[in-house]
C-alpha cells in the first residue's frame, strides 16, 4: 500500500497517516488480519519521528481498527466485511459528519451538490 | 605494456564509461544531487549542465588514457599510474560539483519548489512483504573459500613456514566476503527512495532493484575471492610469482568489476532504468525537496532519519548518513577489515 503525507499541510502529520489507514480500510486496499510496518521502520521510510506513527497507531488503536499482536506487531482488526460497528462508534462518527456537512453548506455548497459528492465518494471507496 | 599499466588502463575506461552515464543512470528528478520537482527536469540549466559535464569527462579520460600510454613507455611506469587515476577521479569530483552547483543555484533563483504540494511516500508492503535476500547466491563465493582452504591443506608441506601466508588468503577471502554480505543486507533492508510522483512505480523499480543488486554483489564476491584464491595458489610454489601471472590472478575479480557496472548501467540507481510496471500508477504529490540534507548531493546528514544506509543521489549504490553516530562505526569496521591484511602482515613480521 502506498502511503502519503503531505510536509507542508495544517493536518498533523499523524493525523494524515490515521486518514490513510482508514482510507485503506474502506477502498479494500488493507484487510482484516493485514499486517502495518512496525512505528521505527514507518518512520524511517518516510522520514518522520517514530512517535509520530505511534500516535497514528494509537488513534487507529482506540477506535478499534488495528490491534497489536505478539507475532506481527500491529495488524488491521477490522474492515467493512467485519460485521456491524460497535454500539458507541455511530454517535461519534455522526457528530463529525455534521461538522463536516456544514462545513460545506457554510460554503455555498449547494445540498444537491453535496448528496452527489457523498455518494461519489462512497463509489469510489467501495470494494469492487 | 606491463600488466600493472593494462589493469589501471582498464580500471579507468570502467570508471570514465561509468562517470559519463552516470547522468542518464540516475532518476531525473535528481540531476546531480539537486532535488527537482518533475515538471523541472527539462529545464534547459539541466540539459546543458548534462552536456558539459559529459564533454569534460570524455576529454579528461582520454587524456588520462593519453597520459597512462605514455607512462608505460617511460620509466615512470610502476609508480604513476594511480596518481594519474587518481587525478581522473578528482576532476571528475570537480566536474560534477560545478554542474551541481548551477543547477541548485538556478533551482533556487527561481524557487522551483513554489506551488508545489511535497510529501513523503513509503510503500508499506516493502517493510510487511519485503523481498527475499537470495542467500543462495552466496554459495559460489562459499564454495570458492572452502577450495582455497582445501588447497591451502593440501599445499601445506610445500609452502614456506608462516602460517599467515598459507592460510592468509582464506582469512582475506572470509574477511572481504562476510563484510560484503553484511554490507549487501544492510543495503537490501535500507529505506527505499520512492518517487511521489510515481509511488508504484518506484516501488516496483526498487523491490527488483534490490534483488538484482544482491545477486550481482554475491557474485562479484565470488569472483573477487577466486582472484585471491588464484593470486596464493600461484605463489605458493616458489614463494612468490611472475608479475604476469600475478596478474592473470586478478582477471576475475575485474570480470566482477565489469559486471557490477553493466548491471548498474542496466538498472539505473535504485531501479530508475528498469522497466514501468502496467500497474495504475498516479502522482501522490512531489517528492520533499531535502537538498539540505546533502552536503553537496553527496555526503547525507541527517540527525533525525535512524537509516544507516541511504541510496546515493549520484553514483549507483547507497551511502551512509554521516548524522547518525553509528554509521561511523561501521565506517571504521569497514577500514578495519580493509586494512587488516596489512596490519596483520606489519605484527606477523
Amino acid at each position: 500500500m502506498i502511503l502519503s503525507v503531505d510536509l507542508t499541510s495544517e493536518t498533523p502529520i499523524y493525523q494524515q497517516l490515521r486518514d490513510r489507514v482508514v482510507e485503506a480500510i474502506a477502498a479494500g486496499t488493507l484487510t482484516a488480519g493485514d499486517p502495518l510496518p512496525s512505528t521505527r521502520a514507518l518512520g524511517a521510510d518516510l522520514g518522520v519521528n517514530f512517535h509520530t506513527v505511534n500516535k497514528a497507531y494509537d488513534l487507529l488503536r482506540q477506535q478499534g481498527l488495528v490491534r497489536l499482536t505478539r507475532k506481527s506487531g500491529t495488524v488491521i482488526a477490522r474492515d467493512a466485511t467485519s460485521g456491524p460497528p460497535d454500539a458507541g462508534f455511530l454517535p461519534g462518527w455522526e457528530a463529525r459528519m455534521w461538522t463536516l456537512l456544514a462545513e460545506a453548506v457554510a460554503h455555498g455548497v449547494p445540498r444537491d451538490q453535496l448528496l452527489d459528492r457523498c455518494r461519489e465518494a462512497l463509489m469510489r471507496g467501495v470494494t469492487p | 605494456m606491463t600488466m600493472y599499466t593494462v589493469f589501471h588502463l582498464l580500471l579507468l575506461s570502467i570508471i570514465t564509461c561509468l562517470q559519463w552515464m552516470m547522468p542518464t543512470l540516475v532518476r531525473p528528478t535528481v540531476p546531480f544531487g539537486v532535488r527537482v520537482p518533475l515538471d523541472r527536469v527539462a529545464s534547459p540549466v539541466i540539459a546543458t549542465q548534462r552536456r558539459r559535464y559529459r564533454a569534460l569527462v570524455a576529454g579528461t579520460g582520454a587524456l588520462a588514457v593519453a597520459g597512462l600510454l605514455a607512462l608505460s613507455v617511460t620509466g615512470a611506469a610502476n609508480s604513476g599510474p594511480p596518481y594519474l587515476l587518481l587525478a581522473a577521479l578528482a576532476a571528475f569530483g570537480l566536474y560534477y560539483y560545478l554542474a551541481h552547483r548551477a543547477i541548485r543555484r538556478q533551482k533556487q533563483a527561481e524557487s522551483w519548489y513554489e506551488g508545489h504540494r511535497q510529501v513523503a511516500v513509503a510503500d508499506t508492503s516493502l517493510r510487511t512483504d519485503p523481498p527475499r535476500f537470495p542467500w543462495m547466491w552466496a554459495s559460489p563465493a562459499a564454495s570458492v573459500i572452502l577450495a582455497t582452504a582445501v588447497a591451502s591443506v593440501v599445499a601445506y608441506p610445500r609452502i614456506p613456514q608462516q602460517t599467515a601466508t598459507a592460510f592468509g588468503p582464506v582469512a582475506a577471502q572470509l574477511g572481504l566476503t562476510t563484510m560484503i554480505i553484511f554490507l549487501c543486507l544492510m543495503t537490501f533492508r535500507s529505506r527505499a527512495d520512492l518517487d511521489a510522483e510515481q509511488p508504484v512505480t518506484s516501488a516496483v523499480q526498487h523491490r527488483r532493484y534490490v534483488v538484482t543488486m544482491a545477486r550481482t554483489i554475491l557474485g562479484l564476491a565470488a569472483l573477487v575471492d577466486a582472484s585471491i584464491g588464484l593470486a596464493a595458489v600461484l605463489s605458493w610454489p616458489h614463494g612468490s610469482a611472475p608479475s604476469a601471472v600475478l596478474a592473470a590472478s586478478l582477471v576475475p575479480g575485474l570480470v566482477g568489476l565489469v559486471a557490477i557496472a553493466a548491471v548498474a548501467i542496466r538498472t539505473g540507481q535504485t531501479g530508475s532504468r528498469l522497466p514501468a510496471t502496467d500497474r495504475p500508477d498516479r502522482p501522490a504529490g512531489t517528492t520533499r525537496d531535502d537538498d539540505r540534507y546533502w552536503l553537496a548531493g553527496l555526503f547525507y546528514v541527517n540527525r533525525d532519519d535512524r537509516s544507516l544506509l541511504v541510496p546515493k543521489r549520484f553514483g549507483i549504490g547507497s551511502t551512509v548518513n554521516f548524522g547518525n553516530p553509528w554509521s561511523w562505526l561501521l565506517l571504521a569496521t569497514i577500514l578495519g577489515v580493509v586494512l587488516a591484511p596489512s596490519l596483520a602482515r606489519a605484527v606477523l613480521r
